[in-house]
């Protein structure tokens, strides 16, 4: 019998069996010989260690390993070979000059108790930061080498096929020592399907000499099943054939076992990838991708092999500037999960990824989520274009708001809290007609069509926070809830206000205008009548001697008289007030107007005067304004009746825009505002609207005319001027008169004598002063008897001539005014120079010099005064004509 | 004895009441009398009876004021022509063609001492 094959397993055995149970650790593994050289270097440590296998064999280990403490692990080999397990943490730099950390655990290798080499395992814990989990691996790893550890032998006689086995191998397979057939039993360990593999491996490898290396299961006479690797080869006699074989057995259970369970979870968790439809998708360190599922790919648009070797980056360089990178890099370096969606554009998509720190990479679950983002593009545009209608509501000029249909504000836009003076967060939730409503059974009625109808238009008084009354112009609409069914208003309401002022102003002035006209028209005819009845009633006075028929002859011809005024001043109202248009010192006009006042009111009234001084003048005709300021203060003092206060202002006015007043719009411009203003009785609107009107009086019949407003608003119109009022019962009234600011020179019509030189005084001569107007003849006498005259005053020439004619001193000078409606001027002047040559006549007239007035010179006319007059331009006219007279007289025979 | 004597007066007025009253007053005064109920009329009364003085009526039918004092004017340059007005102010183009006005309604005293005054030079030459 042949030296039986050697039954005990070689280091080769070992570290082939080792080579390939390390061959996918993630670790480092390696096994070093009794001189410490390199006998073995797994993947992960030369990846660990940047380099090749083939560079480590074969050199000591101390110095290739790259620590920078190298007699440590020195230290940590002499005790592994020693018999003791070993274990160190040390550091080190790789070839590429990076440092590294890492745990390097030794476990010595017996083949018979021998220790034959030093098995090594090293964790990288540069990246770590888990001690704990990694040791736990590192636990798992030391089992699994203590596992690797039983090793057996075996060999067998290619002759005799007797099979023979290390002590090791019977321990492990359970063979007692006393066994009667050893090869029996060994292969009785083997269960049927089982036997035929391995003995045709081994036959193969007795008859080919070809070594091999199989997987198979045995189990042991306890009944365990190992997984069991064995290794083999062919024995070579001496005459060079084959005598047998032999080979080395290893309980790889365990690690079969984990394989196992690592496949059925590998497959358990690719069925799971491939069938969830996200993309998932894992990459290396480098950025390689190592796993897709079909999703992935799909997403990813790239053949599989493409991805499995080219870094991501490289294929998807758009996706850096998308953040993506940023993204994976943040996961890696934190080890948290890290969520980046984004815009693809080679895609044209977006994309969403969630990139989960793993072990050697990440695990990246990718979501496309273009029609997500697209409906939130959607939402977002929409919000935006709620946001601009919003704004564009609120920013447009009307008054919009919307409320239930019990009157519930629940929106309300920036005009209506400008129109009514409450705040969007005022004014919603609380009921609209409580917030401005005015009239409820209007608007009960309005939104009675608006339920009918759906919609409503139409104007409403409504009140603002204030209490101020407005005028709207409506436009509600009942708008339907699609999903709800719910009914609300919509109203959009305009403030017309103003318009309607506007209007109401204008159609005031129109019907002014059409009354004027009506009036004029009428008046014309008027006078007509007038005519025959005013002659003839003359015509019979001039016959009749009886006293009692004189009188009543005199009662018509007086009432025909003041009718005929009364058409004199609606004629004026309708056909415009003629007058000069001179430069008028309203200061000047003011005084004569307080002078009046004070004499012409009640001890009762208080005069208040409220004046800007040195006011600049006007251009017009100052007859005529005077005769408009009197006329307010005539009404004033009647309006308070014998107590009571007025208030004389005068202040300058700019009007900026179109001026509304009750009767006339105003150009704007500067003017001079003269303002009167009672506290009497007032007056309520409805009569305030009309008071321009010719022949609109509230006094008792006979006691006005109803003509003195209205002339005076034509006197106002014809200076291009305004007039306004301002009335409430029991408060008072208040008149504003506005003449515009001359902007000519004021160069006065007649230059004054300097005011240094006194005025010429009179020496008790009797002046006859005719004028039509009151105020006229007032102030003409007062001047002059202030100025050492006596006066008469008549309103027209008959009185005049009555006057002189029955008077009881001598007239030595008469003043007469050139227009008046009965027997004027001239007709006075002619009947004068008749009948008195000797009493000097002085022609006062406000027409500008036209041919009445030139004509009338010559004819008893000494001398012609401009109307209105200063005070020194009538006494220098009256002193000089009353000279020239004397003269004439004393010169004459 | 009647102030008027033998003068003429032509009195033009649309209105028949207005004409009777006028012709009562003037006649009244001495005053021989012609009258004109229209503004053509007036023309050939005057161009008839060649009056000393018109009494026109500023409103009339058939032609305007203007129209008719310029064709009275063109017979006689130098006939004295006083205007009936209802206005409070005649217009201001008629102060140059007219000789004088009255304002209606017409005063009496105010008429004819008007008539007086457009007839007294033509009188003294008389």
């Amino acid at each position: 019998m042949s030296e039986p094959a050697v039954a005990a397993v070689t280091l080769d055995d070992i570290v082939r069996a080792l080579r390939i149970a390390t061959r996918d650790s993630p670790d480092a593994a390696f096994v070093i010989d009794r001189d410490g050289i390199f006998v073995m270097a797994n993947d992960a440590l030369c990846r660990s260690l940047r380099v090749e296998e083939s560079t480590l064999i074969g050199r000591r280990f101390d110095l290739s390993a790259r620590s920078t403490d190298p007699e440590r692990i020195l230290q940590a080999f002499r005790t592994a070979r020693a018999g003791t397990p070993s274990r160190y943490r040390g550091t080190g730099v790789r070839t590429t000059g990076e440092p590294f950390v890492a745990e390097v655990t030794q476990l010595p290798i017996r083949i018979d108790d021998e220790v034959v080499a030093v098995f090594g395992t090293a964790l990288d814990l540069t990246a770590a930061d888990d001690d704990d989990a990694e040791a736990r691996r590192s636990e798992d790893l030391l089992r699994l080498a203590g596992r690797i550890a039983r090793f057996g032998g075996w060999a067998v006689d290619a002759g005799t096929r007797e099979v023979s086995l290390s002590r090791d191998a019977r321990v492990m397979l359970g063979i007692p020592d006393d066994v009667d057939d050893l090869s029996a039993a060994a292969w009785a360990l083997h269960p049927d399907d089982q036997r035929e593999f391995v003995t045709r491996e081994l036959e193969r490898c007795m008859t080919t000499g070809e070594p091999f290396d199989i997987e198979s299961v045995m189990l042991t006479t306890s009944g365990e099943r190992l997984s069991i690797r064995t290794v083999g080869e062919a024995v070579i006699g001496p005459d060079g054939a084959i005598v047998g074989a032999r080979g080395a057995i290893c309980d790889i259970s365990e690690l079969v076992a984990a394989r196992d369970r690592e496949r059925a979870l590998e497959s358990r968790l690719s069925a799971t990838l491939t069938s969830i439809s996200d993309g998932i998708y894992f990459v290396n360190t480098d950025n390689v991708l190592t796993y897709a599922n079909p999703t992935a790919l799909e997403m990813l648009r790239f053949s599989e092999e493409v991805l499995r070797t080219t870094p991501l980056w490289e294929l998807f360089p758009e996706a850096i500037e998308a953040g993506y990178r940023d993204a994976f890099d943040r996961a890696t370096r934190t080890g948290e999960r890290v969520v980046h969606r984004a815009y693809y554009p080679p895609f044209d998509r977006w994309f969403e990824t969630t990139a989960y720190p793993t072990g050697d990479g990440l695990a990246v679950y990718l979501r496309d989520v273009t029609d997500d983002e697209r409906a939130r593009e959607t939402a977002r545009r929409t919000q935006e274009q709620l946001a601009q209608q919003a704004a564009l509501l609120d920013s447009a000029s009307d008054a919009m708001l919307v409320r239930d249909l019990d009157g519930t504000v629940r929106y309300w836009n920036h005009a209506a809290a400008e129109l009514y003076g409450w705040s969007p967060e005022e004014a919603i939730g609380r009921n609209v007609v409580d917030l401005i409503g005015v009239d409820p059974e209007l608007r009960a009625a309005a939104v009675a069509t608006l339920l009918r109808d759906g919609v409503y238009t139409g104007e409403l008084a409504q009140r603002t926070r204030d209490g101020r009354s407005i005028v709207v112009d409506c436009r509600w609409q009942v708008i339907t809830d699609e999903t709800t069914g719910a009914k609300t208003i919509f109203a959009v309401n305009t403030d017309i206000t103003q318009y309607r002022t506007e209007q109401e102003a204008r159609q005031r002035a129109q019907r002014l205008e059409s009354l004027g006209t009506l009036a004029g028209g009428i008046a014309h005819d008027l006078n007509n009548v007038l005519t025959p009845i005013l002659m003839s009633v003359q015509l019979l006075e001039s016959d009749e001697t009886d006293p009692d028929r004189r009188e009543m002859l005199a009662t018509m011809e007086s009432a025909v008289k003041r009718g005929a005024e009364m058409i004199r001043q609606v004629l004026s109202f309708a056909r415009g007030v003629e007058g000069r248009r001179i430069v008028v010192d309203v200061d000047r006009l003011l005084d004569d107007l307080v002078a009046f006042s004070r004499e012409a009111l009640p001890r009762g009234i208080t005069l208040d005067i409220e004046r800007t001084a040195a006011l600049p003048p006007t251009l017009g005709d100052p007859t005529q304004l005077m005769q408009v300021l009197v006329n307010l203060v005539t009404n004033a003092k009647d309006a308070m009746g014998t107590e009571g206060r007025l208030r004389i202002s005068a202040e300058l006015l700019e009007i900026v825009d179109e001026y509304t007043s009750v009767s006339h719009a105003a150009p704007p411009g500067q003017y001079i505002a003269i303002a009167v203003q009672d506290d009497g009785h007032g007056m309520p609107a409805e009569i305030v609207e009309k008071i321009f009107e010719p022949f609109f009086t509230t006094k008792a019949p006979g006691k006005g005319t109803g003509l003195g407003l209205a002339t005076s608003l034509a006197i106002m119109r014809s200076h291009g001027g305004f007039m306004q009022v301002y009335s409430e019962p029991e408060q008072g009234t208040r008149f504003i008169v506005g003449l515009p600011v001359s902007t000519e020179a004021a160069v006065v019509d007649t230059p004054e004598p300097a005011n240094r030189s006194p005025l010429p005084q009179g020496a008790g001569e009797l002046v006859l002063v005719i004028d039509d107007e009151e105020t006229i003849r007032q102030v003409a006498s007062r001047t002059l008897e202030a100025h050492g005259y006596r006066t008469l005053v008549a309103a027209n020439g008959k009185e005049a001539i009555e006057l002189i004619e029955h008077g009881r001193d001598p007239v030595d000078l008469v003043i007469t005014d050139m227009m008046m409606p009965v027997m004027d001027g001239a007709a006075t002047s002619a009947y004068l120079e008749e009948h008195h040559p000797s009493i000097p006549i002085i022609a006062a007239s406000g027409l500008n010099s036209g041919g009445g007035g030139s004509r009338s010179i010559g004819m008893g006319i000494a001398r012609f005064l401009s109307k209105p007059y200063t005070t020194s331009l009538l006494l220098t006219t009256v002193r000089d004509t009353l000279l020239e007279h004397r003269g004439i007289d004393e010169e004459g025979p | 004895m009647p102030e008027g004597s033998s003068r003429s007066v032509l009195i033009a007025d649309d209105d028949a009441l207005v004409r009777g009253v006028l012709r009562m007053a003037l006649t009244r005064a001495g005053y021989t009398v012609v009258e004109a109920c229209d503004a053509v009329e007036v023309v050939e009364v005057a161009a008839q009876h060649a009056p000393d003085l018109v009494v026109l009526d500023i409103n009339m039918p058939g032609g305007t004021v203007h129209d008719t004092l310029g064709s009275l004017r063109d017979r006689a340059p130098d006939l004295p022509v006083l205007v009936l007005s209802g206005e409070s102010h005649p217009p201001a183009d008629l102060t140059g063609p007219a000789s004088d006005f009255a304002r209606k309604p017409i005063d009496l005293d105010d008429l004819l001492a008007r008539v007086r005054r457009l007839l007294g030079g033509a009188a003294d030459d008389a």
